[in-house]
């Protein structure tokens, strides 16, 4: 049986897994961490416009191959299981939270609070914005002083958006657009200008940041190894301790043949979804219910934001699919007076939007359309512009909103996957049609403007950027990692990233994923210079049945 | 990170379009083996000159036809569409929708014939009438988001007017959609086409 060793075993290979890997290989140049990633890697960044192409005319995956056909669940999941996860489809919007997210429970007696200072994560904010890349203007509202700007200029705002944020802004309301990871600069961190393709979801450019050029880059300066195609089943326990020794894999090409990972420090960086599933697979006499789960808080607090959103026809020119993933943000909703009944917290996002006016075929009198009538009659129903308005909203979780193992289904290994299920507590079910009922009324009150009118509203039937499972918290009854991620139970095993927040604030949470995912590379790499498992120079070693080592 | 070479092959394949308009790219030969054959492919020449815009010109319906072809032979049923945000099962390409238009371009003919000339030789009125009766019986009342294959007519007015070519065109505005624009005449309004 193949065995590899390393100072740090990193489960997973999405973007807290890039940047926890390439910030630890900076704090600890010495130290040898093997990336380990179920999915294949598709690091053929020349083929994108191809991709692109196919994708715009047929709708195909843009990212051919990124997920494994029995690695699934039931409930709100992602299915991107590829070296970059799920941040290979993201739209690189980088809103921050606000403190409140953090003090729920001091500030609104709601929920908990999170068990790190608002400075301290404000610290890790700026260097995410760093690593990643991010373009934006500074926010007009005190609460959001930044400590450092973000490290390039704002992405000049469409001519549409333009239009949008005069018609937005006669609320008394200020918009800007999205902080996003994109390059407003060529060359930063290596990557091009954005060109406006608008296909971010699949950038061809390379403008935006992606998760996979990390990992080529470390890769090319042999800091890391990166196993993929190879699904961690199990993590195991140094006999009789509560240290975890080994994480038990299988090669999806090879699945004869189980592989075994030796580290010092095991980081789960699998997301929401499988990081708690692992724990949960890697049960034992000694646990149980789990690993990290003595107290059964594994699963449990899964969470996420609720939205709503509407469209809205204008009297204001606006043109669709001008940069159609770049949008205007308002942060007037992000704060709650603390003795405001009932608490809404909420961010206010506009697009502009397809007027939604179907193409008919026959007009009023029953008169065939087809050519230059059919168009003429489509541009006598629609309006000057439509404007796309969403609001994402704080929700908190019950403990029953959880991950559990469902012996229904099962993968060809025989594990079980994981089923979700999103609850809210009582004091967010309590609340929510007064919730919806402002939302709604911000919505009408941006509508009258220009004789605005909303002709379609929806509410979200999922939640928005998913996290938790693996709550960070100081009790360990009530939680399962510390604030830097590091499990109640056992010492050298760490979550990082998504899984780790209590809550999902509202507004995109990838930013925040990366910033608590930064400060636990400190909190890893303090373990390896203070008297913790110390570095081993010489990069992952590879062994068969503990035959000698090979660097991969 | 991105190499140079990679670097300065996304910046052509990025120009290209800018280049080579989308309908002229389109006239390139597929290489995949013909889904359309000749006859069919003249006939969508002629449907489109009486379901697209005359103002497009002949040259230019011609051209939106001849890209439909195109579409329909590099269509992949089958092919790996991913799976939408917050789903969980993948989803793949149906069958192509073009399994229907041989029949649905000879029924066209055959009303053709029956007013006593060929479709292509009837004046517009007639072949409007045709059309107009096809799109009737199989129940169409708007253009369809894409082609699903219900009718060949209402297929390649989904293509167009759906398409970047037709948004364009509705809006007589110079959008591009599918181009990557950079980011320089972001703040400006798209200049008119027309």
């Amino acid at each position: 049986m193949p065995v590899h060793e390393s100072d740090v075993c990193i489960i997973g290979a999405g973007i807290s897994s890039a940047l926890l890997a390439e910030k630890l290989s900076e704090l600890r140049p010495g130290l040898s961490i093997i990336v380990v990633e179920a999915g294949r890697r598709i690091f053929d960044f020349e083929n994108r416009f191809t991709y692109r192409e196919r994708a715009l005319d047929y709708g195909e995956n843009p990212w051919p191959g990124d997920w494994i056909p029995d690695q699934s669940a039931e409930g709100i999941i992602s299915r991107t299981m590829a070296v970059g996860g799920q941040a290979l489809h993201w739209g690189a919007a980088c809103n921050r939270f606000s403190a409140e997210d953090l003090r729920l429970k001091s500030m609104f007696g709601l929920y908990e609070d999170w068990p790190l200072e608002w400075g301290d994560l404000e610290k890790h904010y700026c260097e995410a914005e760093r690593r990643l890349g991010v373009s934006g203007g500074p926010s007009p509202f005190p609460g959001d002083k930044m400590s450092r700007p973000y490290p390039m200029p704002p992405m000049p705002l469409s001519w549409d958006l333009r239009q949008l944020k005069i018609w937005g802004e006669k609320t008394g309301w200020p918009f800007m657009g999205i902080p996003q990871a994109k390059n407003t600069v060529a060359g930063y961190d290596g990557r091009s200008i954005c060109m406006r393709c608008g296909t971010c979801e699949f950038c061809p450019t390379g403008a935006k940041y992606s998760p996979d050029f990390t990992f080529k880059r470390l890769l090319a300066q042999k800091k890391i190894a990166l196993h993929d195609n190879t699904l961690i089943r199990k993590l195991v326990l140094a006999g009789g301790k509560t240290t975890v020794a080994a994480a038990q894999a299988v090669h999806r090409e090879r699945p004869g043949e189980p592989v075994e990972y030796r580290a010092r420090t095991f980081v789960v960086a699998s997301g929401y979804t499988w990081s708690s599933h692992l724990l949960l697979l890697s049960a034992n006499p000694q646990f149980p219910g789990g690993l990290a789960n003595r107290t059964g808080q594994v699963g449990k607090y899964m969470n996420g934001h609720a939205f709503i959103s509407a469209i809205v026809n204008l009297d204001v020119p606006v043109l669709p699919d001008m940069n159609p993933l770049f949008g205007l943000i308002s942060r007037q909703f992000f704060r709650c007076p603390p003795d405001q009944k009932p608490y809404v917290r909420h961010d206010l996002r506009i697009w502009s939007n397809d007027p939604r006016v179907p193409l008919r075929l026959k007009d009023d009198r029953g008169r065939l359309l087809l050519g230059d009538d059919l168009a003429a009659d489509w541009r006598r129903r629609i309006p000057p512009g439509t404007a796309r308005v969403r609001a994402y909203y704080d929700v908190h979780p019950d403990e029953s909103s959880e991950l559990t193992l469902d012996p229904a289904h099962k993968n060809r290994w025989g594990d079980p996957l994981p089923k979700i299920v999103h609850r809210f507590d009582a004091a967010t079910e309590a609340r929510l049609p007064a919730t919806k009922q402002h939302i709604l009324g911000v919505f009408q009150k941006m509508a009258a403007n220009d004789a605005g009118k909303i002709v379609a509203t929806f509410e979200g039937r999922y939640l928005d950027h998913p996290a938790g499972g693996c709550r960070m918290g100081v009790d360990p009854a009530t939680s399962v990692t510390n604030s830097y991620g590091r499990t109640h139970d056992h010492r050298n095993l760490f979550v990082v990233g998504a899984p780790t927040l209590p809550t999902a604030g509202c507004t995109n949470g990838t930013l925040t994923f990366v910033a608590v995912t930064l400060r636990s590379a400190e909190e890893i790499a303090r373990d390896f210079s203070a008297g913790g498992p110390s570095a081993r120079h010489g990069g992952p070693g590879t062994s068969r049945g503990g035959e000698g080592g090979a660097r991969e | 990170m991105v190499q140079r070479r990679t670097f300065l092959k996304s910046v052509v394949a990025a120009i290209i379009p800018f280049l080579f308009p989308r309908w002229l790219r389109a006239r390139i030969p597929a290489l995949a083996p013909d889904a359309v054959s000749a006859p069919e492919q003249a006939q969508l020449r002629e449907l489109a000159a009486v379901v697209l815009p005359a103002s497009l010109g002949r040259a230019g319906t011609d051209a939106v036809a001849d890209q439909f072809a195109k579409w329909i032979r590099n269509y992949k049923p089958g092919a790996d569409l991913g799976y939408g945000y917050g789903f969980t099962q993948p989803r793949v390409a149906p069958p192509s929708p073009a399994g229907g238009y041989p029949g649905q371009l000879a029924a066209l003919e055959a009303a053709a014939k029956a007013k006593g000339n060929s479709f292509a030789r009837l004046d517009r009125a007639g072949q409007r009438e045709i059309v107009g009766a096809a799109l009737e019986q199989a129940k169409i009342s708007d253009v369809p988001r894409r082609p699903g294959g219900a009718h060949v007519a209402a297929d390649l007015m989904s293509f167009f007017f759906y398409g970047p070519g037709g948004e364009d065109f509705l809006y007589n505005a110079a959008i591009h959609r599918d181009e990557c624009r950079g980011l320089p005449d972001s703040p400006r309004r798209p200049a008119r086409l027309r």
